[in-house]
């Protein structure tokens, strides 16, 4: 029973996160511009507890969704497990197998002076940059959830909207710039409904103020 | 030591089992149904359709129930903005009322002033002859007993003693104590003033004189009436043009009451005036001097000095006045000076070197040498007041009284 806890949580985060996005936020438009409380519910999710649980949120999204709003068969179905399981390779916690082979690798990049290499070969600040992204996906520590979870957020929302956008070319709705400002915005808003639900959720999930999962389950076993 | 380890990674295994069971058991669960919906979509088959009803029958009174509560707190919020909407709006509504209320009052300002421009300009244009001038009411006594006014026009402006003050075809009162740039206005119902006037209808003469110092009310009383005639409520009493420089047939007011034979110490009839007297602003000053007040007119006002008559070569072509000179017995009933040849020569004022005229004390003043007019009457512009308009007395005709000529008496018997 007590193992029940963490899936009925996210249960309860999931089918709110649905009910806000059906009954309330169709009254929370800005210039026809409206978000998305379940991509914002998922990634929040995502961050907090990992793959597996976003995966089963992303399909009760996807289920919910379907049966209750579908007006294009299937799309639903598919796309929010499949943007919730993409987004989760981005942005949840690294697993401890992740961490020790990425700190291994950077620890072998270093020995082998490929960074003193690079630097030594392109000076400019352009690549310094770009170099910095890459390190940025290949870092062996984990980001603050804070900025996690408006990442992902933004990323899951900007993925279902190009999916959308997709599903509009083939169908000969004639794509304009309109069609991407409103992406766009609408991707801006998810953020917005993320960064005001996560401070509740990340209560409700036990995990306010910590910074991962991972120190929260150790605490809770050396207790 | 070492067993309490070994219990603990085992407790600590076993819960991360049972976890992982939970969730991988819960994901293929999920993912079985969204293959059955999957296969739903393509097949029509009830039995693939079944998940999906069942989903919907539990998630559909949940929904409902949400949608209700959000469509309560909804409305609640849309109620306070649309309350808050129509307070701003009874707001606005009010400042616009203020200012259109404002506007309102500046407008009967506006239109009263306009009246009252109206009212003089016909008076000025109607009687173009009087040489009259608009002037403004500048102050009033404010005694119980005199009622004087004072204007804004003065000697500067042509104006002199006992020229006619009239508002709105009404005889307001004449001017006195004239100064440069302003003179004072005894009106007629002032109980100095004293007015000859005669009855519009019955020709009968007499004079108005004020009783604001005798009663307090702004009312005149009319003395000296022949004894046989009795005038009747509603008679409109006008100048008669005798013994003062006034023109003739200003309406001063309308027989109020007349009881002047039911009593036999009241001798008069009350008169109410036509001038509304508490609400005058501007009035009409009549610079017109009848040609037998200009002997007096000018030896009063040139004294210490001479006027002399120098013929000219020319004759000063006068105005022409389109108005009905009274001369005649009939129209006016009272005899008026021959009117001024048009061959007159205009008077030459040469100043006599005794005394001199003091430099230093005369200021911008305008001596007006203007000739007299022809004695000229006030011709109605504006209607009389509203009242019963009283016929006229009927006039006893003269009987005919046969004339005999001893001449032409013929006496049948003579004859015979």
């Amino acid at each position: 029973m007590k193992h029940l806890v963490r899936p009925m949580r996210v249960l309860v985060l999931t089918l709110v996160s649905y009910l806000l996005d059906v009954c309330v936020m169709k009254h929370l438009y800005i210039g026809s511009v409206t978000a998305s409380a379940c991509l914002a519910g998922i990634a929040i999710i995502t961050v907090s507890y990992g793959k597996k649980a976003a995966f089963c949120a992303g399909c009760i999204i996807g289920i919910l969704m379907e049966t209750m709003m579908s007006s294009v068969p299937v799309l639903y179905l598919l796309s929010y497990p499949i943007i919730t399981m993409l987004c989760a390779q981005w942005f949840s916690d690294l697993s401890d197998r992740q961490r020790e082979r990425r700190k291994l690798a950077v620890a072998m990049d270093r020995q082998n002076g490929e960074v003193t290499r690079f630097r030594a070969l392109y000076m400019s600040k352009l690549v310094n940059a770009g170099k910095k992204v890459v390190q940025f996906f290949r870092r062996d520590e984990n980001l603050n959830p804070y900025l996690r979870i408006p990442l992902c957020a933004f990323t899951s929302a900007l993925l279902f909207n190009a999916v959308l956008m997709v599903y509009g070319y083939i169908s000969d709705f004639g794509l304009d710039s309109g069609h991407v400002f409103r992406a766009l915005a609408s991707s801006v808003y998810t953020v917005v409904v993320a960064l005001v639900l996560m401070l509740p959720y990340r209560a409700f999930l036990k995990l306010l103020g910590r910074r991962n999962r991972t120190s929260f389950l150790n605490e809770g076993e050396q207790a | 030591m070492a067993k309490k380890e070994r219990k603990q990674r085992k407790k600590k295994e076993s819960g991360s089992f049972a976890r992982n069971l939970i969730m991988v058991g819960g994901g293929s669960l999920l993912v079985i149904l969204i293959a059955i919906m999957l296969l739903g979509n393509f097949f029509d088959q009830p039995i693939l359709e079944k998940p999906g009803e069942v989903i919907s029958s539990i998630m559909t009174p949940v929904q409902n129930a949400v949608s209700k509560a959000v469509g309560w707190v909804t409305g609640y919020f849309r109620t306070m903005k649309y309350r808050s909407n129509l307070e701003y709006e009874y707001e606005q509504a009010l400042l616009k009322l203020e200012e259109y209320q404002d506007i309102g009052m500046m407008a009967e300002e506006y239109a009263a002033r306009l009246n009252a421009y109206q009212d003089l300009t016909n008076e000025t244009f109607g009687h173009e002859a009087m040489h009259p001038v608009a002037a403004t009411v500048i102050g009033h006594d404010t005694g119980n007993y005199f009622s004087t006014l004072e204007l804004n026009k003065g000697k500067n402006d042509g104006v002199l003693d006992y020229m006619a003050v009239v508002s709105k075809g009404g005889l307001v009162g004449y001017t006195y104590d004239v100064r440069d740039a302003s003179c004072k206005v005894a009106t007629v119902i002032d109980s100095d003033t004293t007015i000859p006037a005669l009855m519009e209808s019955t020709r009968d003469q007499g004079s108005v004189k004020g009783t604001y110092g005798l009663t307090g009310e702004a009312l005149c009383r009319m003395y000296y009436l022949p004894e046989n005639h009795l005038p009747r409520t509603g008679d409109v009493v006008v100048t008669s043009g005798v013994g003062m420089p006034f023109p003739k047939g200003i309406p001063i007011g309308t027989v109020r009451e007349s009881t002047r034979g039911m009593e036999d110490n009241k001798q008069f009839v009350v008169i109410q005036p036509i001038v509304d007297f508490q609400h005058l602003e501007y009035v009409i000053i009549y610079r017109y001097i009848p040609s037998y007040a200009e002997t007096a007119q000018l030896s009063e006002e040139t004294s210490g000095v001479s006027a002399t008559l120098v013929p000219l070569a020319t004759a000063r072509p006068l105005p022409e006045f389109a108005t009905n000179v009274g001369t005649s017995f009939e129209e006016g009933g009272v005899t008026t000076p021959i009117p001024v040849d048009e061959q007159t020569p205009e008077p030459e004022l040469t100043p006599t070197p005794s005394p001199a005229p003091d430099a230093t004390e005369g200021p911008a003043y305008v001596f007006v040498t203007r000739s007299p007019e022809p004695n000229l009457e006030y011709i109605r512009t504006t209607p009389t007041p509203e009242g019963p308009t009283p016929s006229p007395t009927p006039l006893p005709t003269p009987t005919p009284v046969p004339e005999f000529d001893m001449d032409d008496q013929h006496f049948e018997e003579e004859e015979e």
